[in-house]
């Protein structure tokens, strides 16, 4: 599963390249569907937080996405 | 100190609650309060409920109050607080007899036969940061943290730094973050000796120290008018003390049976490398997030991390109302010195430097799957709920020997949660 992980990761690049997501200049009157809130990288920061921690406490692997946050006893 | 007049407060009560955070923010930043307006103050707050299968339960309020200051800087206060409670593995291996350990605190316990050995377990944990934002010119963003966290045994300070410059008419974004930490262990009965008896338990040190770096590079791209992905590249160093001081690792015979209990032993340094790349895909009505992490670090652990997220918004005249299905699958493969048992004929002819049996250092594959459901908004605010299902399966390594054969060594983790937020804007 290890090595199909990759491969899916870039059939997925793939895959948003071909879907007509192309790069395009956007000007700024068009960037009404980037600016609604789900579109944001982390859309509820509160909620990331308390994944985040719980994904910390039960995997080696963390980090990653963002920088700082409490640190933790329990990994 | 001179406060505008409020914005028209929902009710007493958020009136009250404005005028104390304008006293506060006032307090903090002095004069620049004076130009304070408290339209826009967000308070967002939640609740996890956490229950694993036959061991730890948590309950865990979380609150973060943004602040938004004049010229577009904000100030954020989070708090946490985490009541834990219930059973933790003890990194005993479980065997066909019923075994007797002493815990860190000297109780007795008896594990029955098949049984994965477990500890009982109680503990709260205060955790608190303040984030304060501001821009440095028309390109340049700052946003800088301080953080605490208290547990009865373990205490993290650590601070923040993070740099945002938008380029290409905003399109693109190039960011750097820094983070460390300093944080102090002070186990129940001391610091053991790694690799010592555990049921002797020779006196360690008192406490322990742990410092953790990070930097992140980040690069985040508008690709198209519903297309925005995002490349970070992290790299941290973990120095200090990180071994489990609770945890142990069994000795065992040529039949599999354990004979002798001997506490954990972790490098005391480990660096570790990430690359994420994030997407988020507008689809007309619909967003996805579609996100990949890599993870590796010098202990020999690697892993791969997916996540699918799909933004559901019913066109049914509620502002607000939408739906959030989460799928996230996660590759570990162990860390080199893992192991949830050892022979011993061959531990004492060479003992090995470092030796774990916590399963979160074994490989292992964890899949979780939650629903998000945000209800309308009110003129009060917004209620969401989340529950999630996490389960994790570990490979076995080393195989199982003789009575081994007959328990599950390592059994899977399945773990229920449930996530009740609220958030408002006064």
């Amino acid at each position: 599963m290890r090595r199909i992980l990759p491969l899916l990761g870039l059939l997925l690049l793939a895959g948003l390249a071909g879907s007509g997501c192309v790069m395009s200049r956007v000007q700024p009157w068009e960037r009404d569907l980037l600016a609604e809130p789900e579109m944001l990288p982390v859309p509820d920061p509160l909620e990331a937080g308390i994944d985040d921690h719980i994904y910390f406490s039960k995997e080696t692997a963390h980090g990653g996405a963002t920088v700082g946050g409490g640190g933790c006893g329990c990994n | 100190m001179q406060l505008r007049p409020l914005p028209r407060p929902r009710g007493a009560r958020a009136g009250h609650v404005a005028g104390l955070l304008a006293l506060a923010v006032g307090n903090l930043l002095g004069r620049e309060a004076a130009a304070l307006e408290l339209h826009g103050v967000s308070i967002d707050q939640a609740t996890l409920f956490y229950q694993e299968q036959g061991r730890i339960g948590v309950v865990e309020p979380v609150v973060t109050v943004r602040l938004p200051l004049p010229g577009e800087q904000a100030l954020s206060l989070h708090y946490g607080f985490d009541a834990m409670s219930g059973a933790s593995p003890n990194g005993a291996t479980p065997t066909v007899t019923s075994h007797t350990y002493t815990s860190p605190s000297g109780n007795s316990y008896t594990v029955s036969r098949g049984e994965l050995p477990v500890h009982a377990f109680r503990d709260i944990r205060n955790a608190g940061s303040v984030d304060y934002e501001r821009p440095l010119s028309r390109r340049l963003k700052l946003n800088t943290g301080l953080n605490a966290s208290f547990e009865t045994d373990y205490r993290s300070l650590g601070a923040s730094l993070s740099l945002a410059l938008e380029l290409n008419q905003k399109l693109t974004t190039l960011s750097l973050g820094l983070s460390t930490s300093a944080d102090r262990l002070r186990p129940q009965g001391g610091v053991p000796v790694p690799l010592s008896d555990y049921m002797l338990r020779v006196p360690g040190a008192d406490g322990a120290n742990k410092r953790i770096e990070d930097v992140l590079l980040g690069l985040t791209q508008v690709m198209g008018r519903g297309w925005l992905t995002q490349l970070n590249l992290g790299l941290g160093r973990d120095q200090g003390d990180m071994t489990d001081p609770y945890k142990g690792v069994s000795l065992v015979d040529a039949q599999g049976e354990p004979t002798r209990w001997v506490f954990e032993s972790r490098p005391d340094a480990r660096t570790r490398a990430t690359l994420f790349w994030g997407n988020a895909v507008h689809l007309g009505r619909d967003v996805i997030h579609a996100d990949w992490r890599v993870y590796h670090d010098s202990w020999g652990v690697r892993a791969n991390t997916v996540s699918l997220q799909y933004w559901l918004k019913p066109e049914l005249g509620l502002p607000g109302l939408r739906a959030r299905p989460e799928l996230r699958f996660s590759s570990q493969s162990r860390a080199d010195f893992y192991a949830h048992s050892v022979m011993r004929s061959a531990y004492e002819a060479a003992p090995p430097a470092h030796l774990s049996a916590d399963s979160r250092l074994a490989a292992m594959q964890s899949w979780a799957f939650s629903l998000r459901v945000d209800l309308p908004e009110t003129d009060w605010g917004q209620l969401w709920l989340k529950p999630m299902y996490l389960r994790q399966h570990f490979s076995l390594s080393p195989g199982a020997v003789g009575v081994q054969q007959q328990v599950d060594l390592v059994p899977d983790l399945k773990v229920w949660m449930v996530t009740l937020g609220f958030r408002t804007t006064l």
